[in-house]
């Protein structure tokens, strides 16, 4: 009796924490990633940061690249997994924040030994938004005075020309 | 005995500095057509606010010290020294005004990055930064790289003799076509060919590879301008390896090596006289030592085992040195990896090549292949003199556009250099040494500021130390001038205290 409550306490702790690590699997930093790269080469792991620039589509697939203010990390899509940011992150928009679950490679065979994450699940933890950026209005008033200025020189200039 | 400046000094300096703001007030105006095409008003207020303060400096300083006056050995040197320095105060301001730098320190460090066609950078988010001022860093390097003088000579002057004073003092001394300003032109015209033609090849690349049209054409001139001008600068915190693409990688080594190139071969070839890509001395001794130091690089990766296929090894280490001996510093993986997980056989393969770099008369810095080739050819004067009979006279040629005979003069001033920067490279490492940095890092750092490249360990980064950073930024304006401006401008000054 004793020996079939050990068995089912492991058997409660081991699916708690498989489904925890499932569910709320931790995701790694790109700092982490490209510092420990061969230890992470061919594993498993989530990677979580914003869309950075574009999206660049290919034959078989897109990259992405994603990063967590640290690093960027180039995030292979394969044509499979319907993807598509509605912001990516420039200087007039925050991009999409995803969460991707992959293969890392540090020295991928597919794309010629770059370093990258295959991706296998990606999703949307935050999206993203257009950042509005608001005219200071003490350049321009600079603006106005340097220029002004600029304009009385010249005519200053032809004066003594004449 | 010293003479002390004279007014007509003052004058005569400040009149042609005032020529060359104003010209630099034109470039900030090119960025502001980029904010309006990319309707990027905010950034667009500060390119205006910058041309405004080159313009007005500009025409004050040429209305009150107008001269008539010939330019001196000693004006040209110190005009080109000092410009050097405005040039970096007023390119930092609209990168400082972009709120993407620390202090006011980091954006001159970014500025003089810049303008000496080094790379190393010190902003925060790039990946958010504006069109305009990503424009803006990367014309920088093109004004920089084509030398800031020879586009004022271009744009303003008709062929005054102290044209060429100004020219020299830029690292400069070969003369492509018999008059400097027509020389000036032909090195603009070969530039913006090249740059239509390599803007052209990079943006098709970039659409086949999946980027939009507007962004490809932008990344294809960037990318083109900090290649061709060796300096280094992306548009993205990635670097090369944001592209994701080999071909990408492999036109921007032919694009670095173009850029290499002297632009008095250029006008060779040209002029359809391809034989002399064979035959000059500076392309025998960057292939001889390019060759060389990829050997050593392969040996230095091997080591570490850290590939899994053959060709990736030569993909990454042939990259990388052509980066780092034409001096460009474009990079296909991050900087903590070169200092992690790279030998140190393979690290210092990278620093002989940076220490190197590429041609004189191009937009490389370091000591350079003809001077390379010709402390070579002097120890091979050397031991011939030793082989043969004690009465026998030894003539060494070589030929560099033309057959040259070697000259005692040409030698010392070759070695004074070279000595020059081996000082310039210890002096930065030894600062990085004693502020605690590891010496492999600090040496390859130093060199890689010193000769203009840009590669890093990592230790370039927004929280090293201040004093690291103007350190870093002397280097990188003394390596780029090849130090006798600089020398001039030190004497000039214990003139205007010891002079009489």
């Amino acid at each position: 009796m004793l020996r079939y409550k050990k068995v089912i306490y492991a058997t409660t702790i081991w699916v708690f924490v498989f489904i925890y690590s499932v569910v709320y699997a931790q995701s790694i930093s790109s700092k982490e990633l490209i510092n420990q790269a061969q230890c992470y080469d061919g594993k498993e792991i989530v990677y979580k940061g914003e869309i950075i620039g574009e999206m660049m589509c290919r034959k078989k697939g897109c990259w992405v690249n994603i990063s967590d203010r640290d690093f960027g990390i180039g995030v292979w899509i394969p044509s499979k997994i319907r993807f598509n940011p509605k912001y990516t992150g420039s200087y007039k928009s925050k991009g999409d924040v995803v969460e991707v679950k992959g293969i890392f490679n540090y020295s991928c065979k597919e794309h010629f030994g770059e370093l990258d994450i295959h991706a296998q699940q990606i999703k949307l933890i935050k999206e993203g938004y257009p950042i509005i950026h608001r005219l200071n209005t003490h350049k321009v008033t600079l603006n106005i005075f340097i220029w002004s200025a600029v304009w009385m020189t010249l005519k200053l200039m032809r004066l003594k020309k004449r | 005995m010293l003479l002390r400046p004279t007014i007509k000094d003052i004058r005569i300096i400040f009149y042609y500095l005032g020529k060359i703001v104003f010209g630099i007030g034109l470039f900030a105006l090119l960025a502001v057509i980029i904010g309006i095409i990319f309707k990027e008003w905010e950034p667009l207020n500060d390119f205006l606010l910058t041309a405004g303060i080159c313009f007005l400096w500009g025409l004050i300083s040429i209305s009150l010290f107008k001269t008539e006056e010939e330019i001196s050995w000693l004006h040209g040197m110190l005009i080109v020294c000092i410009c050097w320095l405005v040039a970096m105060f007023l390119g930092a301001i609209p990168l400082y005004l972009s709120g993407h730098y620390v202090s006011y320190l980091d954006s001159c460090f970014e500025a003089m990055s810049g303008l000496a066609t080094t790379g190393l950078t010190l902003i925060v988010d790039l990946d958010h930064f504006s069109f305009t001022h990503n424009f803006w860093r990367h014309l920088m390097m093109f004004i920089g790289g084509q030398g800031i003088v020879i586009v004022a000579i271009s744009f303003f002057t008709r062929g005054y003799g102290g044209a060429f004073k100004m020219y020299v003092g830029e690292a400069r001394e070969e003369r492509i076509l018999p008059s400097i300003v027509s020389t000036a032109h032909f090195i603009l015209l070969v530039s913006v060919v090249y740059l239509i033609l390599g803007t052209a090849v990079l943006s098709a690349i970039c659409v086949a590879e999946g980027m939009r049209l507007p962004s490809a054409i932008f990344n294809g001139l960037c990318i083109f301008m900090a290649g061709f001008d060796t300096g280094g600068f992306t548009p993205y915190s990635q670097n090369i390896y944001y592209y994701h693409s080999f071909i990408f990688e492999l036109v921007s080594v032919i694009i670095m090596i173009l850029g290499t190139l002297n632009f008095k071969l250029h006008y060779c070839l040209w002029a359809g006289k391809h034989k002399e890509l064979l035959k000059d001395i500076e392309i025998i001794t960057f292939f001889i030592t390019s060759m060389l130091i990829f050997l050593i690089v392969l040996i230095g990766l091997f080591q570490t085992g850290i590939y899994n296929h053959i060709v990736i090894y030569f993909r990454k280490g042939f990259y990388h040195l052509i980066s780092a001996h034409t001096g460009t510093g474009f990079s296909i993986i991050y900087p903590n990896q070169i200092r992690r997980e790279w030998s140190a056989l393979a690290i210092l393969g990278l620093i002989l090549a940076m220490s190197l770099g590429g041609s004189t008369c191009s937009t490389t810095g370091a000591i350079k292949a003809l001077r390379i080739g010709v402390i070579f050819k002097t120890i091979s004067q050397e031991i011939k003199k030793i082989l043969l009979p004690e009465l026998s006279v030894v003539v060494e040629k070589f030929h560099h556009t033309k057959d040259l005979v070697l000259e005692d003069k040409q030698i010392r001033s070759v070695f004074l250099i070279t000595l020059c920067y081996i000082f310039l490279y210890v002096l930065g490492a030894l600062v990085a040494v004693g502020l605690g940095y590891p010496f492999l890092e600090a040496i390859f750092e130093s060199v890689s500021a010193s000769a203009n490249v840009g590669l890093s360990t990592g230790i370039t980064q927004v929280s090293m130390p201040a004093l690291l950073k103007i350190i870093y930024i002397l280097q990188m304006w003394i390596g780029r001038l090849e130090f006798m401006s600089i020398f001039t401008l030190l004497g000039f000054l214990i003139s205007i205290i010891k002079g009489r």
